[in-house]
């Protein structure tokens, strides 16, 4: 996964010989913030930062998530936040994760897999999947890289169960193919069963998924569930 | 289109933000002030702002209203030092977000020198990030501490135009505007300002810098005192153009000031707004959505 270059370049430069995504303006405001950062000084920017660059759709961003400039800007602040002593980077990260506005958390939580020390991330991964504001839940769980590389099979398999609850399409969840595994076809299936004792409608993607790593009692069971 | 630029949401039901958005009313602004008892701890101070930047604003985003909210310390807790200078270190944190409008609520309540003290400091921070001031007047000795609040912010170098002083009575209204602050008025159905008082304020004093907000937090309030005094005002005779000043327009002014408060965000939100603004169906149990 590229780390720093790829945000700031974006930024600089534009993407694909386009224009680049901030003003010489603001692209010096946000050069001088980076120059020496400090706790204080990145949790202001990372405030103010909309209200500088806009709100503008990225046409291609560091992930497969729908970027847009302020997010970048955001993302581009938390990784200036100094890193040396990890127990320290990591006190201060959860500081402003826990201030963070709900613009601001979606931008922290999409960029999470952009972020240093990406191994002391998990219990902040699982704590944006446990979000029940829906856009904080699908900045963490949804076109992130982050869940499928990090996560244990626990973590995960309660991201694509919360996905599947709250009506989220599971194509756009990287890895999970990958991830798949029969602990979670169990889940899907109990789910399934769930719903159908409810009366109520059973989302289409949830056979495939369940399907991925189901062991052949699990594939029959599915089976006679999918038939009925 | 009615805003209710003060208004205690957190303490409020699912019920009142549907009562409200049937109303018209499109956006709140919700002051940070104290809960009903003291907090004992700076966490529970963090994690009240938290909410007030994060859950409380996607909580309103479900029903269709923009929620905004002002950060500070309040008088009343003012008055517990040791806990007030953690709380006024914690404000920076806060103060410099997107829907933050003010430093608010602010002031008086007992007028000690600990809340004079804490005062002081908050409209120097106010200066600081350019936002304007919501004044909590006190509700004993009320014309004097709103004299000696506004007296101090003229100290501190404070444009009258940025402070908008609240919970103004026929007592106090003369001495606001003329100082050329901007008069607030809480509509509480039993103490403060009722409805009736206010069309009587309003047809003395026309529309210019009052504005009409319901307080209503935890206590015996009301949600929809806006809208309600509205329609009382159009009944008794008052210009669509002074009510509209008054419910809604006088509110864009003052907070506009921000650059955080603008009509187009409810009126035109860009596409990645409405994208954002009815996502997530968390408080909704079972039923379907609402999209306009």
């Amino acid at each position: 996964m590229a780390q720093t270059p790829a945000i700031s370049d974006l930024l600089v430069h534009g993407h694909g010989g386009g224009p680049p995504l901030l003003s010489a303006d603001v692209a010096g405001w946000l050069a001088e913030v980076l120059n020496a950062p400090t706790f204080t000084s990145i949790a202001f920017a990372i405030g103010e930062a909309a209200r500088h660059c806009g709100r503008a759709v990225v046409a291609a961003g560091p992930t497969p998530a729908p970027w847009t400039v302020d997010q970048l800007v955001r993302v581009r602040l938390v990784q200036a936040l100094p890193a040396e002593s990890p127990t320290i980077w990591l006190k201060n990260l959860d500081r402003l994760f826990a201030a963070a506005s709900v613009e601001e958390a979606v931008a922290l939580y999409q960029g999470i897999a952009l972020l240093p020390h990406p191994e002391l991330l998990r219990p902040r991964c699982a704590a944006g999947v446990r979000s029940n504001q829906g856009e904080v839940f699908r900045a963490t769980a949804v076109a992130n890289p982050y869940p499928a590389q990090w996560l244990d099979a626990g973590a995960f398999n309660q991201l694509v169960l919360k996905a599947i609850f709250i009506g989220q399409p599971l194509a756009p969840i990287i890895g999970l193919d990958r991830r798949a595994n029969p602990e979670l076809t169990r889940m899907l299936i109990d789910y399934a069963r769930e719903r159908r004792a409810a009366q109520r409608p059973i989302p289409d993607d949830l056979w495939p998924a369940a399907r991925l790593a189901a062991d052949d009692t699990q594939r029959r069971t599915i089976d006679v569930l999918q038939r009925k | 289109m009615f805003i209710d630029p003060h208004i205690h949401m957190s303490a409020r039901t699912t019920d009142d933000y549907e009562a409200m958005a049937a109303a018209g009313v499109v956006a709140v602004i919700e002051p940070a002030f104290w809960v009903g008892q003291p907090r004992t701890h700076v966490g529970t101070f963090q994690d009240y702002f938290a909410s007030l930047v994060g859950w409380e604003r996607h909580r309103a985003a479900q029903f269709g209203i923009r929620h905004y909210c002002t950060i500070g310390l309040n008088s009343k807790e003012a008055n517990d030092e040791a806990l007030a200078e953690q709380v006024l270190e914690l404000l920076p944190l806060y103060l410099n977000k997107d829907g933050v409008v003010a430093v608010g609520e602010i002031g008086f309540d007992d007028q000690t020198p600990a809340e004079e003290r804490f005062f002081r400091a908050q409209l120097e921070l106010a200066k600081q990030v350019r936002l304007p001031v919501m004044i909590h007047t006190p509700h004993r000795d009320k014309t004097s501490g709103t004299l000696r609040s506004m007296a101090i912010c003229a100290e501190h170098g404070l444009a009258p135009g940025q402070v908008v002083v609240d919970h103004n009575n026929e007592e106090t209204v003369q001495a606001v505007l003329d100082g050329g602050y901007w008069a607030a008025f809480t509509l509480y159905p039993k103490t403060k300002m009722g409805s009736e008082r206010m069309v009587e304020v309003v047809r003395r004093y026309g529309s210019e810098r009052i504005i009409c907000d319901s307080s209503a937090d935890w206590g015996v309030s009301d949600p929809l005192a806006v809208p309600k005094t509205a329609r009382l005002m159009a009944e008794r005779g008052i210009p669509a153009a002074v009510i509209a000043a008054t419910c809604y327009g006088n509110a864009v002014l003052a907070y506009g000031q921000s650059g955080r408060f603008a009509e187009a965000d409810w009126t035109a939100p860009a596409a990645i707004d409405q994208r954002r603004l009815f996502e997530g169906n968390s408080v909704l149990r079972g039923q379907e959505p609402v999209v306009r």
